[in-house]
């Protein structure tokens, strides 16, 4: 067979290096011409990694089986041989940029899988990559400060699992600096600045928020093919909202980016919530990062150790409750004398301007009694309230010294009301910590005790900052500003936040790290809206644009005009799918001769297509209960004409 | 007659007492009549005591309190000479004498006759038996006996004080036991060790810490010799309170724990907080460091010492599990039934809806279906609410008041379940009642409850609300979310940051109103309350809702439960279905006899027994018994149709049918829902 000359670009070689050119002939395989280079060139390296990159044909040349004439290739084809991997700059949920080193040749849908691997996140078929929003060009001086960690070392391993060291994949025990990484990854980040929220882009409509969902990258094609470049940054989210067999043992960076991710959604009001949940949610943030701050994460203890000391602890608890009735010698740590106290009470009843009166207060067990003064306090009590099973509630304002608690106490013939108010902060710290405790039913022997006043505190002095003003954040504080959407930063000052909050935070309090992030997770997935990612339509024989709502379960119909969900469609009922290529048009069969048809506006229909048969897909994960992802499925799911 | 959880135990008037009650009767009398003996020997015995400390006792006749005492002088010798108590031995001990705390707890608490007797517990009918010489004793009893719900704001003018620390007897005995248990084991390892260890730890060895917080605070720090001034805090705090429950015990127990008084002064009454030895552990420093250490190693590779170590923390847990076991309070309660009857029975503090239901049913032979329910009725306030299977009786039933007009019905409901029978009509937010194919309502099902999260359904339309304290019903439009109900303020549109809590459901339960239309002038019969289940009375803090039509009340009491229970719901559901089954089983053998457990078993071992007798159902495949468990929910559907169109219902077959009437005229179904049973009854007979 004649041979003719090719001419191949070898990356390794520099910019400016002329291509390297070999003679070959047709029925060279490719791994022939990959050898040939490699001699010429006469560089030793490990070439392993290498591959030749067609750019003509946006094609890599994978098979190195395949000959030059079954590829079609002619002497005028532009050929670059280059590594598969190369770095990427990966904006996270987060919000902190990683640099590593992806692969560009294959499906980026194993792309996402090697980067999960690295990062340690298990179900990447969870994850995707998108082109990041455009950023502002005025802040490009303050974008070449951001940090960047690099993980472009971490050797690529073969291994489904990497090896884990100390709860972590190993390559993140190499050194102090990846260990710095490893914490950014699974350590939740510190409530951004107000200033940072408000700067941020906020979608104002269902409209706004469809267009962040045409920037998905095709899942069947890789990198190259989607003229992604070394070192271009994309951004790496979760965009399939059914997530498998969560478990914070296995889960760590998973859950922390997760929980991100969510926070964000939350703040720029991506997905819509109430004022209450908006509370709760800061609230959350809150405790989190408070959390997160103080105890390092603990990595796996025994389960039986812990099993003794919950016993002997709640045992001791049990203990301190029972002997207790003859006793106040319970009260620890502070000692007795600080839960005696001269309190202001008050009783409101209708139609009484009587105000506040003083009595002596006395702390027992989950009671509070009351006695005319501390001399009679040896006597019976004017009466005592028990106080498990109340809802309290603070009333402060710190400014004014104002420390009321307000105590709704459950009793056959309703709710009553019952204010105590206290003199200074660290009586009230105290009292709000008892009657917390005492209100799930613990005593004030109880361990939580004592972080149960540090933490009413804590979010006192945060009152305090506030009030005088917006005080820069700093580690210590944090700005109940940084923990809601900027709708609140107009409609509440952060004093009046702060009460709302910590209202809301009594609830969350006691949580544990991993339990705190888990109910936040909780909370978004109960959202009505969560789960859904917009993309506006044109339905089959309407004139106007609309939307559909695609879910985890369910396609909706949104009506602009109204705004409102006019049609819901199962996945359950769906028959069939089809997407006609040509005119960039979905068809869709549902059980009982329901017929939709829709051309995508602000994405393309792939990615719908992409969108619904990922949903399916993962609907069928709990069935196949298997650790090894089936691929193939997913790509039969969501390949579309392109892949077979 | 209308019963309350509190009620006078006469056997007299008892007329539909079965013959449990009568075994009840003659247990309790043989028990009281031992106990007056040993109250007798006692009182020779001790004629130095004066009558009102004289406390309650236990019997000394058994083995295991010599066994007991026994130990408790070693104890003494040993903390005098040193040596190594045998931590096993005494465990052994402290094991038979909360058997034998037991079998006084299992014997009936009806105090039959002599005193009011309705919620009770060990401690209380011990203390009767201590007081059984004066009446004052009795009296005090029975009124610490009464149900005086949580949570109420009481003034204490009563009895008070005395009594209610005189029936802290049993715990506190037992815990001073564990604490010298305890001071003894390091007493031995200060003996043993102390060269070994620095000063402080030393000293922190032969302190007790508050075991919890003092092992955080290890685990954290990782710092093992330092004691922080929080620990050093905690180590004054605890020792205290050793010295208060352990010289408590004293006093109430004097009779059989005369040997501790030597250790402990107690010749003082309770008031007088001598300071007791400053040093005890429920695990000394040296046991909870080799647990530390040890901890995750398999169990060959460990030395005698760690083994040692280990063995001595599951003796423990095991004591720790036995004294809470001790502490179980029981209730006399009595369950209506549909045809005006009524049954009493007993009920342990621990136990689920669901275990009550079953005994019920075992009982009652009424035939299995997991639509069997406990429904609180509120006559008061015309309300009910079906209890949820895995609530615990007890909790709920402590919510009534003394006088309460309440009732406890034991009746199908076949409300409970339908929302998983039919769970097209309630998930899909429609408005419409349909069909759907089994196979489709599985994966609703499991695509609803299935996951990691429960979405609540979306419920969201206008109902009638009940002005505060006003008679006017309002219209409103309502939205159901997980974190409450919320309603739309006037003028705005139903955006999710526009919306206004109505209320949130962590504190409230969901009660369907009766009648409302004529007690309250609501605009349909069709009403829901929304109410803490501690509010008895009429209340401003009580919501009245209101529906168009059943159907619309049914959506939402159900959704209501599903964002307030989320997957428990469906659990209790399938544990219904599998009893449900099981049952089945059992009346194709024809063993009418096979036990599912009585009231008075354990919960742990009661559920350890059915899932024994359900050994046939469990071992099938999942997926076939979903869908054998969703035949059975057809033929519910299918019957409940053709029940209501009056058809002759021929589609169950004739194993259902006879396990449906066996004995079945005293149960049936009440009040406005016609069951399936009872149409095929009346075809039937």
């Amino acid at each position: 067979m004649a041979s003719w000359d090719l001419a191949v670009t070898v990356e390794d070689l520099g910019s400016d290096a002329p291509a390297v050119t070999l003679s070959v002939a047709s029925d060279l395989h490719v791994g022939g011409v990959i050898l040939k280079l490699v001699e010429k060139t006469q560089i030793k390296r490990d070439w392993s990694d290498h591959a030749i990159w067609w750019e003509q044909k946006q094609q890599w040349l994978l098979r190195t089986a395949w000959t030059l004439e079954k590829y079609g290739i002619h002497a005028d084809a532009r050929l670059l041989f280059m590594p598969q991997h190369k770095p990427l700059k990966l904006g996270l949920p987060n919000g902190k940029t990683l640099r590593l080193k992806a692969c560009f040749s294959r499906p980026v849908f194993q792309t996402v899988m090697g980067i999960c691997k690295i990062l340690d996140i298990r179900h990447p078929e969870e994850l995707s990559l998108l082109r990041p929003i455009e950023e502002k060009k005025k802040k490009k001086d303050k974008d070449s400060a951001e940090e960047i960690y690099d993980l472009t070392e971490v050797p690529l391993s073969s291994a489904s699992r990497p090896l884990l060291y100390d709860g972590m994949p190993a390559h993140f025990a190499d050194s102090p600096e990846m260990e710095a990484v490893y914490k950014m990854l699974s350590v939740t980040q510190p409530p951004p600045a107000p200033e940072v929220i408000a700067k941020q882009y906020r979608p104002a409509s269902v409209v706004d928020k469809a267009h962040i969902n045409g920037r998905w990258l095709d899942s069947s094609r890789c990198l190259m093919q989607q003229g992604i470049q070394e070192n271009d940054r994309v951004w790496l989210r979760f965009k399939y909202f059914s997530f498998y067999d969560m478990d914070p043992k296995y889960d760590v960076v998973r859950l922390t980016q997760l929980y991100e991710q969510a926070r964000w959604a939350i703040l720029l009001e991506d997905i819509d919530c109430t004022e209450e949940e908006m509370m709760l949610f800061g609230a959350l943030q809150y405790h989190i990062s408070k959390v997160s701050q103080s105890e390092p994460q603990m990595v796996s203890s025994n389960a039986a150790m812990d099993d003794l000391d919950s016993a002997l602890q709640s045992l001791e608890v049990k203990l301190e409750g029972e002997s207790s009735s003859a006793s106040d010698m319970l009260v620890g740590h502070i000692g007795l004398d600080n839960m005696r106290n001269m309190i202001s009470y008050f009783r409101p009843k209708r139609l009484t301007l009587k105000g506040y009166k003083q009595y002596w207060f006395k702390f027992q067990d989950t009671s509070i009694s009351y006695f005319k003064s501390k001399e009679e306090s040896i006597g019976e009590p004017i009466q005592q309230i028990n106080l498990k099973g109340c809802e309290v509630a603070p009333d402060v304002n710190v400014t004014a010294q104002k420390f009321l608690i307000r105590l709704l106490i459950p009793a056959p013939e309703g709710m009553n009301e019952v204010y105590l108010r206290c003199e200074n902060e660290e009586q009230y710290a105290q009292w709000m910590a008892g009657c917390r405790l005492a209100s799930k039913g613990k005593t004030l022997a109880d361990s939580s005790f004592q972080n149960e006043i540090q933490s009413i505190r804590s979010f006192l002095a945060m009152q305090k900052k506030s009030s005088h003003g917006n005080a820069p954040t700093n580690d210590e504080s944090i700005n109940t500003h940084s923990l809601v959407s900027p709708r609140y930063h107009k409609k509440y000052k952060a004093k009046q936040l702060t009460p709302r909050i910590l209202d809301a935070y009594q609830n969350v309090a006691q949580l544990s790290l991993t339990d705190a992030v888990m109910r936040f997770l909780q909370i978004w997935q109960a959202l009505p809206d969560f789960g859904l990612s917009y993309v506006v339509v044109r339905f089959k024989g309407s004139r106007k644009d609309e939307v559909l709502g695609i879910a985890p379960n369910r396609l909706i119909r949104i009506d602009l005009a109204v705004g409102d969900v006019v049609k819901t469609w199962r996945y359950n009922n769906m028959k069939q799918w089809n997407v006609n290529w040509d005119i960039r048009q979905m068809a869709i069969e549902f059980e009982g001769n329901i017929n939709i048809a829709f051309g995508c506006v602000t994405a393309d229909c792939k990615i719908v297509h992409e969108f619904i048969g990922g949903y399916i897909f993962m609907s069928t994960r709990s069935r196949a209960k298997s650790d090894t992802l089936n691929e193939e499925l997913f790509h039969k799911l969501t390949g579309g004409h392109e892949a077979l | 007659a209308i019963k309350s959880v509190v009620q006078t135990v006469d056997h007299q008037e008892e007329e539909d007492s079965d013959k449990e009650d009568q075994d009840l009767d003659k247990m309790f009398g043989a028990w009281l009549g031992e106990l007056d003996k040993l109250t007798q020997s006692l009182d020779e015995s001790r004629p130095e005591e004066p009558p009102q400390r004289k406390a309650p006792l236990r019997q000394d006749t058994n083995m295991a309190n010599f066994s007991y005492r026994f130990s408790i002088y070693n104890i003494n010798e040993a903390l005098n000479q040193g040596e190594n108590v045998d931590l096993d031995a005494l465990m052994a001990d402290l094991c038979s004498i909360e058997q034998e705390l037991g079998t006084v707890n299992a014997k009936p608490n009806s105090a039959g006759g002599m005193a009011r007797l309705g919620l009770t517990d060990a401690k209380v009918s011990r203390q009767l038996v201590g007081g059984g010489g004066g009446s004052s004793g009795a009296s005090s009893g029975s009124s610490s006996a009464r149900a005086s719900p949580a949570g109420t704001i009481r003034v204490p003018a009563e009895h008070h004080g005395r009594a209610a620390l005189a029936s802290n007897f049993s715990l506190d005995d037992i815990t001073a036991q564990l604490e010298k248990a305890s001071l003894s084991m390091d007493e031995a390892a200060r003996q043993t060790s102390s060269h070994s260890l620095t000063s402080a730890s030393s000293y922190s060895s032969a302190t007790m810490r508050r075991p919890g917080s003092s092992q955080r605070h290890h685990r954290r720090t990782g710092s093992v010799g330092t004691v922080s001034e929080h620990e050093a805090r905690s180590i004054v705090h605890s020792s205290r309170s050793s010295a208060t429950s352990a010289s408590g015990a004293s006093v109430n127990s004097a009779s059989s724990m005369d040997s501790l008084d030597s250790v402990l002064c107690s010749d003082e009454p309770e008031g007088q907080q001598a300071a007791g030895p400053p040093s005890h552990s429920y695990l000394d420093r040296e046991t909870s460091l080799i647990l530390r250490n040890i901890a995750g190693k398999p169990c060959h590779l460990l030395t005698k010492e760690e083994q040692a170590a280990k063995l001595k923390a599951d003796n423990i847990r095991v004591a720790l599990e036995k004294i809470k076991e001790a502490q179980v309070k029981k209730l006399v309660i009595r369950v209506h039934l549909s045809d005006e009857s009524s049954k009493t029975m007993m009920v342990d503090e621990r136990q689920t809806v669901r275990q009550v239901l079953d005994s019920l049913l075992e009982k009652s032979h009424c035939g299995y279906s997991p639509d069997w329910s406990l429904v609180e009725t509120i006559n008061e306030l015309q309300m009910e609410r079906i209890f949820e299977d895995h609530e615990n009786l007890v909790e709920n039933l402590q919510n009534w008041t003394r006088d309460s007009q309440n009732r406890l019905m034991f009746t199908e409901r076949i409300e409970k379940y339908a929302l998983f029978k039919n769970p097209q009509n309630y998930l899909l937010g429609r408005k419409e009642t349909c069909e759907m194919a089994e196979r489709n309502k599985e994966a609703l099902l499991e695509e609803c409850f299935g996951g990691s999260t429960v979405s609540v359904p979306e419920m969201e339309g206008v109902l009638w609300l009940k002005e505060d304290g006003k008679k006017s019903w309002k219209k409103r439009y309502f939205l159901l979310r997980a974190s409450g109900i919320y309603y739309v303020p006037k003028g705005k549109a139903k955006a999710s940051r526009d919306l206004v809590c109505f209320l949130q459901l962590d504190h409230v339960n969901v009660y369907h109103g009766q009648d409302y239309k004529s007690k309250y002038k609501a605009p349909t019969d069709y009403c829901m309350v929304l109410k803490h289940p501690q509010i008895q009375k009429k209340s401003q803090y009580i919501k009245y809702l209101c529906c168009d039509d059943v159907r619309t009340l049914q959506q939402w009491i159900n959704s209501i439960r599903i964002a307030k229970y989320g997957k428990q719901l469906y659990i209790n559901f399938q544990e219904a279905m599998r009893r449900t089954e099981a049952a089945y089983d059992w009346s194709s053998l024809s063993s009418s006899s096979i036990k599912s457990g009585s009231s008075s078993s354990l919960p742990e071992s009661q559920s350890n027994h059915s899932s024994q007798s359900d050994s046939g159902v469990s071992e099938m495949t999942s997926s076939g018994h979903t869908r054998s468990q969703s035949a059975v929910s057809s033929i519910f559907s299918d019957a409940w149709r053709r029940g209501t169109q009056g058809e002759q219902s021929n589609v169950l077959d004739p194993g259902e049918h006879q396990t449906h009437f066996i004995g079945s005229p005293c149960s049936g179904a009440l009040i406005n829902l016609t069951t399936v049973v009872t149409v095929i009854l009346a075809g039937h007979f």
